[in-house]
């Protein structure tokens, strides 16, 4: 129970409540992401059948692809923190293996994730070394025309990432990035030259695409806007979405989880509202909500 | 291997015009009943069309 005073409080008290709230909203197995994940999964394999065999047209299909792209970035996300099974806990196979068997649908190694996505919390706002740094914009047009713009060769985001991988020391890892990226192009080529080139097109490049730029919209570009101040209680904001909680992925309460990464996400909402009374407390920007 | 990696990577946008694209315009094509000009046919229009954009983003680094 958060006191109705919190101003004769220290801030290492403040602290103490702020981690018993996020403490009693981890640290479960968060069963809800794993169906999520899986589920998910499944109903996009499920479209290839249905599209092939004339059982569901493409037109009907499409769309439900690029549900299922913006959904498959989030339980992936988790698993980058480790939500699912911490390192020694008996179901850390679990978050790895979920971890990699969800993130080659974003043509994208899980460890390249986890990486530059740690670093971007520890880095938040930096622009010399947040790999995310780019998907800051003045606006959100602008953050949508600059998420297509870091789509594009001469992006300056793959930059980042090497540079953040580089620094991290895992420069194998580009490797491994550069291995999905020619797998993923060569998929399509083949698919394409297969004679089923509209699929490869309406079932995974386009609805990836349109995903990546709603996900640096809503993870990235509305809970850091306008991304000019760092630390811990500023770096972050919590929104109102004209668009509902659903439609931008939860990320309303995205100040929570860069103040503890470990909840998982669908506990968020509950964690947020919780800590209010500290966050305000604390001056942190909670635009809306 | 890391020359041919660093080549493959360096003509993406060539593989993805040519490879990718192309059949993808050859099949809208076909599907909407178009009818090339100058009596090409549906994938030598498009090979044409998607090459050129793609030789053009080999050289701007960007599609758009």
């Amino acid at each position: 129970m958060v006191p109705s005073d919190l101003s004769a409080l220290s801030s290492k008290e403040l602290l103490k409540i702020e981690r018993e709230i996020a403490r009693r909203h981890s640290g479960h197995f968060p069963w809800f992401m794993v169906i999520w994940a899986y589920a998910n999964m499944a109903v996009w394999l499920a479209l290839w059948p249905l599209v092939i065999g004339n059982i569901l047209p493409l037109w009907a299909a499409f769309p439900v692809a690029v549900i299922n792209m913006v959904l498959v970035y989030l339980p992936t996300h988790d698993a980058q923190h480790d939500i699912i099974g911490r390192p020694g806990a008996p179901t850390r196979w679990f978050n790895e293996l979920l971890g990699h068997s969800t993130s080659w649908m974003m043509a994208t190694p899980f460890l390249v994730l986890r990486h530059t996505h740690l670093d971007h919390h520890t880095h938040a706002n930096d622009p010399a070394l947040d790999p995310d740094f780019t998907t800051s914009a003045p606006s959100g047009w602008a953050a949508i025309w600059r998420s297509i713009r870091q789509k594009q060769p001469d992006s300056q985001r793959a930059k980042d990432y090497a540079a953040c991988l580089e620094r991290k020391g895992r420069t194998d890892l580009m490797l491994q990035a550069v291995g999905y990226e020619i797998g993923f192009l060569a998929i399509l080529c083949a698919l394409a030259w297969s004679g089923y080139a509209l699929e490869a097109f309406f079932l995974w490049w386009l609805p990836l695409k349109l995903a990546l730029i709603h996900i640096d919209y809503y993870l990235s570009w509305a809970p850091h806007h306008p991304a000019t101040e760092k630390g811990r209680y500023r770096d972050t904001r919590g929104f109102r979405s004209h668009m509902g909680n659903i439609w931008s992925l939860g990320m309303q309460y995205h100040i929570v989880h860069h103040l503890h990464p470990y909840i998982p996400l669908n506990r968020n909402p509950a964690a947020f509202h919780e800590m209010r009374p500290i966050l305000e407390a604390r001056g942190c920007r909670i635009d809306g909500l | 291997m890391e020359r041919l990696i660093t080549f493959i990577l360096s003509i993406t946008p060539l593989l993805f015009g040519f490879g990718f694209l192309a059949p993808v315009m050859t099949q809208v094509i076909g599907r909407m009943g178009w009818t090339p000009p100058l009596a090409l046919s549906p994938l030598a229009f498009s090979l044409i069309v998607c090459g050129g954009w793609a030789t053009i983003a080999q050289v701007r680094k960007r599609w758009i």
